[in-house]
């Protein structure tokens, strides 16, 4: 028997949850699509029935951004509580198998249902702020990639990751303590940076966002700004940095999953 | 079958147990029993998986329990003193969780929820408190596990589910398949158990078979001023445990056996584990 991972127990134990909470998913995309249609909605009606594809878009990844980590940070709730976690804990699947139920809900499903969801909202809006009107509302396209929206599903995996280790971590509150241990983090990164670049390079005067491009002023003229950034091969640098540290905080969740007493 | 060797464990700073050892078989309902808080639930976790030893060691069949590995998990069901029951129907259940035991009887299953008169097209959630424990119970009797732990089961049950539950519970025991059911309402293992655990003060002080503890102490009624080990009054006179010097066997009165040793008897302890006579 593999006791790592089984195709079959797994797609069973998918099964089982869907069974078991699928009537709170579905209410939760009705609920989610009622968010979006008035917040959308009162866009339009205060913007004149103007919507521009720009606020669609930043809608859309801020929308997935906050309301993707509340639903990733709850994905773990039942181990919060006892009776629920003996259950959990002592059915016979493996640990890789409970883990990946969450992840595939909380990253993969929950990305396709909200841009679903998203870009249903947003079109009913558009065609009823659209009525009479000459200069007609677009559907903002997800696939340009000078807009936010673009970059939303990879922004979307570190606040996935971020959640998913505090859905785990932490007993109760889940989603505030992670919130609030990422902007700590968030902080400390932002107040290192600067000295820390200063060290490196040795220039003074600069600025600098964590894990971006430095701008340094020159040293003779005062007034004109400079951009450090890397470039060729290393330009990936920083995807590539967020790529290992999103898959190192699923790895700890998983691990923190493995370790959980009851 | 079971293999507890030197577990130490606690919460927090304090221990609960310390160095604890045993040994247990298939094909016996092992009676758990110990006061309040002195830590049968927390044994019971340690077994399952769901709290991991300090030090020693804990096996199943040979695995160890803190891995929690589906070959582990599916020879083991826990039913919890406190259930959770997600929002389907009995019929659901079954349907969703009992493949994962391979060797679940439906049929078994069906006629023990039907001697419960528990209904199988009614929600879970809507069901009392009792009718959910003897559904958890019955499920996990039919998954046919080689082990089957059941914390305080007889909570929330009434008298009639209770006498039932014994006579469901001594109907699933098989040669391969070891029960342990902790409570600390020791009646209610009346005529069940055949070994019994007493956890008190970090240690199991007995872990004896009935038909040992028979062999070597005896219970009954004895006129005053008669030798004891251990006695209370009764309407009928001292209900005693005597030394049992002539080989006459009685039945073991649970709770008297367990008013004794959890009130440290020490000669009562010493009788029943002194080498030799297993």
């Amino acid at each position: 028997m593999n006791n790592i991972f089984n195709l079959k127990r797994f797609l069973l134990l998918f099964k089982k949850h869907t069974i078991e909470h699928g009537k709170t998913y579905l209410l939760s995309i009705a609920v989610l699509t009622g968010m979006i249609l008035l917040l959308l909605g009162f866009m339009s009606f205060t913007g004149q029935r103007h919507l521009p594809a720009r606020t669609q878009n930043v809608f859309f990844a801020f929308g997935m951004w906050i309301i993707g980590s509340i639903f990733t940070s709850v994905s773990f709730i039942d181990l919060a509580d006892k009776k629920k976690a003996v259950s959990m804990l002592t059915l016979p699947a493996s640990h890789l198998e409970k883990f990946l139920v969450q992840w595939v809900y909380s990253f993969l499903i929950f990305q396709v249902l909200f841009t679903g969801t998203y870009y249903l909202a947003d079109w009913i809006i558009i065609q009823i702020s659209n009525q009479g009107k000459e200069i007609q509302n677009e559907l903002f396209d997800i696939r340009d990639p000078n807009e936010l929206a673009y970059y939303s599903f990879m922004a979307y995996a570190v606040f996935n990751a971020f959640a998913l280790w505090g859905a785990i971590f932490f007993q109760k509150l889940h989603f505030i303590k992670t919130t609030f241990v990422f902007f700590v983090l968030f902080i400390v990164f932002v107040a290192i940076s600067d000295p820390l670049l200063h060290l490196i390079v040795g220039l003074s005067n600069s600025t600098a966002v964590p894990f971006g491009a430095m701008h340094p002023k020159t040293i003779t003229n005062g007034n004109q700004w400079w951009s450090v950034a890397p470039t060729g091969s290393m330009k990936n640098t920083n995807i590539v940095m967020l790529i290992i540290t999103v898959i190192i905080l699923w790895m700890s969740a998983f691990y923190r999953l493995k370790e959980k007493e009851v | 079958m079971i293999e507890i060797s030197h577990l130490t464990f606690g919460y927090g700073k304090a221990k609960l147990f310390e160095d604890l050892n045993i040994s247990l078989k298939p094909g016996h309902i092992y009676g758990l029993l110990g006061k309040n808080g002195a830590g049968k639930s927390t044994l019971l976790k340690n077994i399952a998986g769901l709290v991991f030893p300090w030090s020693g060691t804990c096996t199943v069949n040979g695995i160890d329990a803190d891995k929690r590995l589906p070959s582990f998990l599916q020879e083991l069901f826990f039913v919890p003193e406190e259930i959770y029951l997600p929002a389907v129907t009995t019929t659901q259940f079954v349907k969703n969780t009992a493949h994962f035991y391979p060797k679940f009887d439906n049929s078994q299953f069906t006629k023990m929820l039907t001697e419960f008169d528990v209904p199988a097209d009614k929600l879970l959630t809507k069901l009392s408190f009792g009718q959910q424990k003897k559904m958890i119970i019955s499920f996990g009797l039919s998954t046919n596990t080689s082990l089957l732990i059941m914390d305080e089961p007889t909570n929330g049950l009434d008298i009639p589910s209770k006498s039932q539950f014994r006579k469901i519970i001594a109907s699933a025991l098989t040669d391969n398949r070891c029960i342990i059911i902790s409570t600390h309402q020791v009646r209610d293992l009346d005529n069940l158990i055949d070994a019994v655990l007493v956890l008190h003060e970090r240690r199991i002080v007995v872990a004896k078979s009935m038909d040992e503890i028979a062999e070597r102490v005896h219970f009954g009624i004895i006129p005053s001023g008669a030798d004891y080990i251990y006695a209370e009054d009764s309407m009928n006179g001292l209900n005693a445990i005597t030394l049992n010097t002539i080989g006459s066997y009685s039945k073991v009165d649970m709770e008297l056996l367990f008013n004794a040793l959890t009130g440290d008897n020490k000669t009562l302890i010493e009788i029943l584990n002194k080498p030799g006579h297993e």
